[in-house]
């Protein structure tokens, strides 16, 4: 559905250079540091910014060519931007009405209604779960194939968190072709919702895997500096110095289970994915 | 674009308070001045009211998202033109006919051709007003937009200034000059007024287009 081929983007001294794709019917995460270059990459997606060279392909054609039409097959929900804050919510559906052939009034309404959104309140009175709600039912409220979600659960609560995600799961059970991608800082979001992940740092991709092997064949050892002389390093990605010796990370954490008996295995997951991936050596 | 009049409309409405207290300034105006000064303030008005819309539009990172919905920056630059057009039309006519009912009320002797030739000049002023306007807010945002916009009305005086200065020192009388323009037809002022008009507004449309497509959100 979206096709990333060696975009290049310069800021400054910054130089984001990255390939990726999105397939029909996964949700893909994009996770990494601040200032990594994810918000780079999803508004080159959205044809908000021009690349310095490669290619991003949206159904088929240039993101920044899109026309109109094809646009309204995409829902977005920004973490720092979205629809005048002097706005209420029902001036919003009456101007998501008249902006989109398919928007399904009566469903946005029942939604935001057992979700507690006022109508008649300004969005800027609007507590930052409310926003962050009012934002992800906009995205879905046109029946997109393609669904770009920024930070959707930037700053909430666990409550407010899981509520967005449910949200989420639900329109993903109802549009089963429909491709997600999502950026997020709290890796247990996308553990439980993404189908595959990359990382970028420092505006590279550095990883990209399928979210079922990170938690399942992904792991920390903690190694004592006697054994770690010892260690096969073959399967290590990732290695970093501690007090007690070394913390490695492992895509084949099986691998040293098995060979390693007394080897302390933590299981792997997405933040230390983040940690080691951007912080080990 | 109907979308983008929607959000328009209800931004406006925002400041319907606003509205309502210029609205009664032009009520005691339209009753206790000579003239139809009455017609250029709330054309005047309506024209920077709307083309605030573009401040909201920008305000919070508002861009970043706008351009994400089923639009795109010639439907965006289009919208923009015909909402202020429109609505400075439907104020200019509003102003009219309350200056005319101010007028009856005041029993005023109206001279119908000769006020109504005044206000139709007003409608080409409004429209390259509008041209100045939005291409300049578009490209310098709100803050900004202000201090040019100043400055470039501090310029275009200043060029009638130095233009006066000059033909007095040419020894060409400007009252000469008006006089040579009174005798044109009328018909072919307006002629030359629509067609004058309608070059600002399509440069103007360009450039602003040309604005949004650089821009990177």
């Amino acid at each position: 559905m979206v096709s990333v081929k060696n975009l290049v983007k310069h800021y400054g001294d910054f130089c984001l250079d990255v390939s990726m794709e999105i397939p029909d019917g996964l949700v893909t995460g994009l996770i990494g540091k601040n200032g990594a270059g994810k918000s780079t990459v999803i508004k080159s997606i959205l044809g908000l910014v021009k690349p310095d060279s490669g290619k991003v392909m949206v159904f088929g054609k240039e993101a920044g060519k899109l026309t109109p039409k094809e646009k309204e097959n995409i829902g977005v929900a920004l973490s720092d931007s979205g629809f005048s804050n002097y706005l209420t919510l029902e001036d919003v559906t009456k101007i998501l009405c008249k902006m989109y052939g398919d928007f399904h009034e009566s469903e946005f309404r029942a939604l935001c209604k057992s979700q507690g959104l006022p109508f008649d309140k300004d969005l800027k009175n609007f507590s930052t779960g409310m926003k962050a709600k009012a934002r992800v039912l906009v995205a879905l409220s046109h029946k997109a194939d393609l669904l770009i979600m920024d930070e959707p659960t930037s700053g909430l609560d666990i409550e407010a968190r899981n509520e967005i995600l449910d949200i989420m799961r639900d329109y993903l059970e109802e549009n089963e072709k429909c491709s997600i991608l999502i950026t997020s800082h709290i890796s247990s979001d996308l553990e439980g919702l993404c189908d595959d992940i990359y990382m970028i740092h420092e505006g590279k991709v550095i990883l990209h895997e399928e979210t079922d092997k990170i938690i399942g064949q992904y792991g920390l050892l903690k190694v004592e500096e006697a054994m770690y002389a010892k260690l096969d390093k073959s399967n290590i990605i990732k290695t970093k110095k501690t007090d007690y010796g070394y913390e490695c990370f492992t895509s084949e954490k099986q691998f040293y289970i098995d060979n390693y008996p007394g080897l302390v295995v933590e299981n792997g997951n997405i933040d230390e994915l983040i940690l080691m991936m951007t912080g080990g050596k | 674009m109907a979308g983008l009049v929607e959000k328009d409309i209800r931004l406006l409405l925002k400041r319907k308070e606003t509205i309502i207290i210029f609205l009664a300034i032009s009520f005691l105006l339209g009753f206790t001045t000579d003239g139809n000064f009455v017609i250029s303030y709330l054309t005047i008005l309506c024209t920077i009211f709307t083309v605030s819309t573009i401040s909201y539009d920008e305000f919070d990172n508002g861009y970043t998202f706008l351009m994400t919905l089923p639009i795109d920056c010639k439907t965006y630059v289009a919208e923009k033109y015909a909402f202020c057009i429109g609505s400075g039309f439907i104020a200019w006519i509003f102003a009219v006919i309350f200056f005319l009912v101010t007028g009856v009320v005041k029993g005023d002797a109206i001279n119908l051709s000769e006020d109504m030739m005044m206000a139709v000049v007003f409608i080409p002023v409004y429209i390259i007003m509008l041209c100045v306007m939005i291409p300049i807010q578009l490209k310098y945002g709100g803050e900004k937009s202000r201090i040019v916009l100043l400055v470039l009305w501090g310029i275009i005086a200043l060029i009638g200034f130095l233009g006066a200065k000059v033909l007095a020192g040419l020894h060409i009388s400007i009252d000469g000059l008006v006089k040579i323009l009174d005798q044109i037809p009328e018909i072919v002022f307006g002629i030359l007024g629509i067609a004058i008009t309608v070059v600002i507004v399509v440069i103007s449309f360009v450039c602003s287009r040309k604005i949004m497509e650089k821009k990177e959100y």
